[in-house]
């Protein structure tokens, strides 16, 4: 995929961020789990890459890390090349959209004011964007509902719907087909996908095979090292579905 | 039992009258909830009559099944009962349509999920879940987010986001967004259950002191941190109510067809499952036959 008409910063390979030999342990207990060893990578804009690893092997922390909730006890995390720009932490949700295994949905707010929530706040996005981010999920028969009122798998759509609004330039999701049938798991990794063609660099952490057929890169992370684990043949664009233009 | 208005106030109003005149913040009255799914019925609720006490906490307490969420789930306007009234301030709710309801809710009852967490917006810091919050109740922003801060200790964390936040500071953050616009309830289900026992007595004690101030709360819990702070506690079993506590003295609850729960323990008195009852000078006998 290559983007002519985007800026410089989102056009593919372009580095969005860069970890640079991070460490990261925390307490378990009496015991101290060595989250992240020394972890070095690049994601560049327009890609997906894929995180696989078993359960405790420091998937989610790297992704923590990366959006600046957690801080690295050594190394540093490089954002759009800058050593001395600001860290990840101030940085809005238009720049690191984060979807958690915590969805954290506001229980008040319907389904379409959950994924319109960046507006409601004043940052940008629009509710044309946030209409075709529900189709694109298949969620707008239950734009009205509450997310009580939906199954876990809508309320995890409804996340990743409300993370893509602003078009991020960096996507973190935390199993994001963790609770989809095999149907819709296709249908998230595909949209996804497709929000990488206005330049965002998606980071996915999954147990999903079926991750692998969006992925351009696979990492693996195993004892909190990350190795580079080849390049899958990628889902074509022709695959994704047509409904869906990513917000600009 | 005097019959001076909904069925289980009296006994709440006698026992918190100190405060002054008791108001009402809800009230259920003769709440039945029967689930169908592909097995057959399930009665979760079987006839509640109970008042939720104005500037006070009530916990409601019972075994898994003995239809905690689904009471909760009504008093938080997100479920409907299947016959019986349910008011929540000044509001019958029980009839009302999904649309009405959902639109109700924002300004009548707030809830607070056990997981600190699962309250929270990943994106947004400490002070902006304060302002979304006043807005969604259509206020303005007016410098209280900071005060409601400060009080629940997390003035200096006003900026930081929920990942950066402990369990503990969540669930604080996550109260002081449930009283905003003073809403006539907040319904919380086991808001302890996943903090330590340190954090869990910063945050019942906060719960009290906000209840002192006149806001309302019906707690789902087990944790005796959180039942300590109660000024009434329900004791739920099998879907119906079994016993009242107030001001440390435990009553049981007749319904409204005048059926009483033997206490668990005293069962094994009456293995055939009958007894003979007598009355005498003002006291009911219950024995084995």
């Amino acid at each position: 995929m290559t983007s002519g008409i985007l800026p410089v910063e989102r056009a593919d390979g372009a580095t969005v961020v860069e970890v640079r030999d991070v460490h990261k342990s925390y307490r378990r207990g009496s015991e101290e789990v060595h989250a992240l060893r020394g972890v070095s990578l690049a994601l560049q804009a327009g890609e997906v890459a894929v995180l696989m690893g078993p359960s405790g092997s420091g998937k989610s922390t790297l992704l923590n890390v990366l959006c600046g909730w957690e801080h690295p006890e050594r190394g540093e995390i490089v954002w759009m090349g800058d050593p001395s720009g600001p860290p990840p932490s101030q940085l809005r949700w238009d720049q690191i959209a984060i979807v958690p295994q915590n969805l954290g949905l506001m229980e008040e707010l319907s389904i379409r004011e959950n994924v319109s929530l960046s507006i409601r706040l004043g940052l940008s996005g629009s509710m044309e964007d946030v209409d075709e981010l529900l189709s694109a999920f298949g969620l707008e028969h239950l734009a009205a509902r509450s997310p009580w009122e939906v199954s876990l798998g809508e309320q995890q759509r409804t996340a990743l719907a409300r993370a893509l609004v602003l078009a991020p330039r960096l996507l973190l999701a935390d199993e994001p087909t963790g609770h989809q049938d095999e149907a819709f798991a296709r249908r998230v990794l595909r949209v996804i996908r497709a929000a990488t063609r206005i330049g965002t660099s998606c980071l996915i952490a999954s147990h999903n095979e079926e991750a692998l057929r969006i992925a351009d890169r696979v990492l693996t992370i195993r004892d909190g090292v990350v190795r580079e684990s080849g390049t899958p043949s990628t889902t074509q664009d022709d695959e994704l579905p047509r409904t869906f233009s990513p917000p600009r | 039992m005097p019959a001076d208005g909904p069925r289980g106030r009296s006994f709440a109003a006698s026992h918190l009258g100190s405060r002054g005149p008791l108001s009402i913040a809800a009230t259920c009255t003769g709440i039945v909830k029967i689930y169908w799914c592909e097995t057959g019925e399930v009665h979760a609720l079987k006839g509640i009559d109970a008042a939720f006490p104005a500037g006070a906490v009530t916990a409601v307490a019972g075994p898994s099944g003995s239809g905690k969420s689904s009471l909760l789930r009504i008093l938080a306007c997100v479920d409907h009962p299947t016959a019986g009234q349910v008011r929540v301030g000044d509001q019958d709710v029980s009839g009302l349509k999904v649309g009405r309801l959902r639109r109700l809710r924002r300004h009548l009852v707030s809830f607070m999920f056990q997981r600190p967490s699962d309250n929270l917006v990943p994106y947004l810091t400490a002070e902006e879940h304060l302002d979304m919050a006043a807005e969604m109740r259509g206020l303005r922003p007016d410098g209280r987010s900071v005060e409601l801060l400060g009080m629940v200790g997390l003035r200096a964390r006003r900026g930081h986001r929920p990942a950066q936040l402990s369990g503990g500071e969540q669930a604080r953050l996550a109260l002081a967004c449930s009283v905003i616009g003073r809403p006539s309830l907040v319904v919380a289900d086991e808001p302890t259950a996943e903090l330590d026992s340190e954090s869990a007595g910063v945050l019942m004690e906060l719960v009290a002191g906000l209840a002192e101030e006149g806001y309302s709360f019906v707690v789902a819990t087990h944790d005796p941190i959180a039942m300590r702070v109660a000024d009434l506690t329900l004791h739920l079993r099998h879907g119906a109510m079994e016993a009242e506590t107030a001001a440390d003295r435990q009553l049981s609850v007749i319904d409204a067809f005048g059926r009483i729960q033997i206490p668990p323990a005293a069962l094994r008195l009456f293995p055939d499952r009958r007894a003979v009852i007598t009355t005498e000078d003002g006291h009911l006998k219950v024995s084995p036959p």
